[in-house]
């Protein structure tokens, strides 16, 4: 007995010291040389993120906003911090016809590919004619009837009018390719563009991408030499990596970790209020299809204290579609479904939804047991609060909440199927400066993105009046009757309005984030 | 009363180790009584609070009593251990005795399942299928029991081929007894210590096994207050809001510690050969 207890004390002291060790080495200094420039004078740079692409072809779902995102490809136009536009592949001088069918844009000279091919009216027309053929989402937003090219001269004409055709084009799913090179393996290795950037190496599984500078850049000199995009949807390794130096800069850092760098010297935020929106799509294709249902579960959600307590006052509280960033009416829309979890319940009840079998949780009117699967991702940090406190305010209503965790990439795929009850996702609706794709694409009946089974012919009507309506304050009023006919249909739960930011060390420059969302690299992005 | 005392003295350290199971136990049982509120209730108003006389360990991010959780995380691990525990006992001394008592093809084809469950990582393997199964705490023990159950096949098979050749086998076959009869009277009350010892101690890595597929998001699935997940989830507040590592940690650990040496110490008690 002695022996063993000398042996086990023995075995107890090992330990310690083995749990002191583990914790220094823990603490111990970051990796010097990582990133930066390096003894042979290269200068690198790794940026983590919770989001990246399922492949690098642009017409795949968003996943054109990666070849923007990387700084592989540009657009004609480039959509400004105030979500005007302003041109980029093409000059600002583009001009329309009265009817609003015929946009000549002035292709930028001495814009290069990264082969050295050369810009022409011609390459771009063939980009686009690219884009419309070959992508589901082009004709929400535009069909032209031709394009024209001469010399640098783009012509594109459309058979209605497209008042906001420079906006659509900022959109990466228009980004500028060569389309005379090869296109087969576009998935894998990317497509050859403009930008300041090329790619080096793409990784489908980690999603890890490089791209080096590109030497046939036509706007000046590349500042770095290479940036490594790391991928993963773990916000403490996001954090923890700008921590520990592993990361020189992280798209979108968590609000709850965002403090700890706002007070340190180390490093730099650029924030900016976004044109995004956290969606809570309803299917209405299952038990969801009872209005009373979806108007007591949006009654009964309390946004407000979502964002003031659990996102720490870092997302602003959703009411309608569009933020309250923008001018679209936050302040004058009437939302029938404001907070007010009496009238919830009340409407329950009086619907019939209760709870018969005495489990705690309500059933349909016909004895049907509710189980609604909440589909979410955690690329973005507000997403799994998100999802877990809807489960726990609804389950005090009554109803039975599963919420069901994947990655991005399925998120969106199931959001396209309708393979959801309550689908989470964090969405860019002012990525053109303008609603009306969003619209289009999420809401419309047809919609690419509109698997809710929402289809309300009043609302098409206005978005079809929307897409051919040129005077600004007109299109400002049909976007708000748009966004006043989703709240009457009790259409989606619009939770918060987040606040994008990108953390870089110090000694990053020219790392933005704008509301647009996709510009994040360009040749003046630096490290000291 | 007089035995228990002399049992007692006899056996400190199994005593105070078994006393600290109990409570444990108590703990999880009486988790209704002890908790300070419900633990699924979400007061969003004091999320993150940290420690004080309102909530002995802080809130959670949701505000979500922690000290109410950790009692009632006791309950689910507990709960899940113990059935693991049973399950491989019983699947692993059922398959191990037929192995050893059959002999032939039947021995061969459940030794070389085992032989192939070995030559995997359990961890992993078990991650694989939590994984295929869909994460739920039920998911949890059946994929750590699926890789777990050989250690207790081959000891209760090698036990089973030394009892065999007993002599009071033979004395049993010659008096008439039939296989069943022998399998139920002779071998398996021979066999059992050694697989509950092996059981007792096997406790504490078991459960922190089931933290361990928790943790990685394969067992239990949110709200429910398990340890190994609340742990997880209070990772992205390392910085922030310590707490909700530290205490779902510490009682991990402090449980983790309790039935390690109580299995330990059980084992003094029923094979006192060592001393």
């Amino acid at each position: 007995m002695m022996n063993r207890n000398k042996r086990n004390r023995a075995a107890l002291l090992l330990l310690c010291i083995l749990i002191t060790a583990g914790i220094l080495t823990g603490c111990g200094g970051k990796k010097e040389g990582q990133a930066g420039t390096d003894g042979t004078g290269t200068k690198e740079l790794v940026i983590g993120t919770g989001q990246s692409c399922g492949t690098l072809d642009s017409l795949q779902g968003y996943d054109g906003w990666y070849t923007v995102r990387f700084g592989i490809g540009q657009t004609l136009t480039k959509l400004n911090d105030d979500f005007s536009v302003s041109g980029w592949l093409a000059e600002d001088d583009y001009t329309v016809n009265e009817d609003h069918t015929v946009w000549t844009f002035t292709v930028r000279s001495g814009v290069t590919f990264s082969n050295g091919t050369e810009l022409t009216a011609e390459l771009a027309k063939a980009s686009l004619e690219y884009t419309c053929e070959n992508g589901i989402r082009a004709a929400e937003y535009f069909t032209p009837v031709s394009i024209e090219a001469d010399g640098q001269t783009l012509t594109i004409i459309t058979e209605n009018p497209e008042p906001i055709l420079p906006n659509k084009l900022a959109d990466p799913y228009f980004t500028i390719i060569d389309t005379t090179a090869d296109l087969t393996d576009i998935a894998d290795k990317g497509p050859v563009g403009t930008g300041p950037f090329v790619l080096s190496s793409f990784n489908p599984t980690t999603k890890e991408t490089v791209v080096v500078k590109n030497e046939n850049y036509w706007g000046g000199e590349v500042l770095l030499d290479q940036i490594t995009f790391m991928y993963t949807e773990d916000q403490s390794t996001l954090t923890m990596g700008l921590q520990s130096g592993d990361f020189d800069a992280v798209y979108n850092v968590s609000m709850t970790n965002i403090d700890e760098f706002s007070d340190n010297d180390s490093y730099s935020i650029v924030r900016t209020a976004s044109g995004r929106t956290t969606h809570g799509f309803m299917n209405q294709n299952g038990v969801l299809k009872d209005e009373t249902l979806r108007q007591a579960i949006l009654r009964y959600i309390n946004k407000e204290s979502y964002c003031e307590h659990l996102l720490n006052g870092e997302y602003v509280a959703g009411k309608t579609l569009l933020t309250s960033a923008s001018d679209y009416g936050y302040d004058e829309l009437t939302d029938i479904n404001s907070y007010n979890p009496e009238s919830a319940v009340q409407l329950l009840d009086e619907a019939g939804y209760l709870d018969v079998d005495g489990d705690g949780f309500r059933e349909t009117p016909s004895g049907e047991k509710i189980n609604l699967r909440f589909v979410y991702y955690t690329g973005r940090p507000e997403q799994k609060i998100v999802a877990e406190a809807t489960q726990m305010e609804l389950a005090q209503l009554g109803i039975r909440v599963t919420p069901e965790v994947h990655d991005t990439q399925t998120v969106i795929d199931m959001l396209g199927k309708g393979d959801y009850d309550i689908l989470c996702m964090s969405i860019n609706a002012l990525n053109c400066g303008d609603p009306e794709n969003h619209m289009n694409t999420y809401f419309k009946t047809g919609g690419s993105y509109n698997a809710s089974g929402y289809s309300s012919a009043e609302f098409d009507a206005v978005l079809d009046e929307l897409t051919v309506t040129a005077d600004p304050e007109q299109r400002m009023e049909l976007v708000k009757e748009a966004e006043q006919i989703l709240l009457d249909d009790s259409v989606c739960i619009y939770y918060c309005y987040p606040v994008m930011n990108f953390v870089t060390k110090s000694n990053v420059s020219g790392i933005t984030s704008t509301p647009a969302d996709f510009y994040w690299v360009s040749e003046k992005t630096d490290i000291q | 009363m007089v035995k228990l005392i002399a049992f007692v003295k006899k056996n400190p350290a199994f005593s105070v180790f078994a006393l600290l199971a109990a409570g444990l136990i108590a703990t999880a049982v009486c988790a209704p009584l002890l908790a300070a509120q419900d633990p699924y209730t979400a007061v969003m108003s004091e999320a993150l609070q940290p420690p004080g006389p309102e909530h002995w360990f802080g809130t959670d991010w949701l505000g979500r009593d922690l000290y109410s959780r950790i009692l009632y995380g006791a309950r689910t691990s507990l709960t899940a251990v113990f059935c693991l525990t049973g399950v491989i006992m019983a699947a692993g001394a059922f398959l191990g005795i037929t192995a050893g008592w059959c002999g032939g093809v039947i021995d061969a084809v459940i030794m070389r399942i085992s032989d192939i469950m070995i030559s995997f990582p359990g961890m992993v393997l078990a991650m694989a299928a939590a994984g295929i199964m869909g994460a739920s705490m039920k998911n949890a023990v059946a994929a750590i029991a699926i890789v777990s159950w050989t250690k207790y096949a081959r000891l209760a098979r090698s036990l089973t081929l030394q009892i065999r050749n007993q002599d009071y086998i033979a004395a049993a076959r010659v008096t008439g007894s039939r296989t069943p009869h022998i399998l139920w009277r002779y071998v398996l009350p021979n066999a059992i210590p050694a697989v509950l010892i092996t059981g007792a101690t096997d406790i504490g890595t078991m459960m922190m096994e089931i933290a361990g597929l928790s943790f990685l998001g394969f067992g239990a699935v949110p709200p429910a207050a398990e340890w190994g997940s609340m742990l997880s989830e209070g990772r992205v507040y390392m910085t922030t809001a310590p707490w909700l590592m530290l205490f779902p940690g510490l009682a991990i650990f402090i449980a983790v510690m309790i039935l390690n040496l109580l299995g330990d110490s059980l084992r003094d008690v029923l094979d006192p050969r060592e001393e």
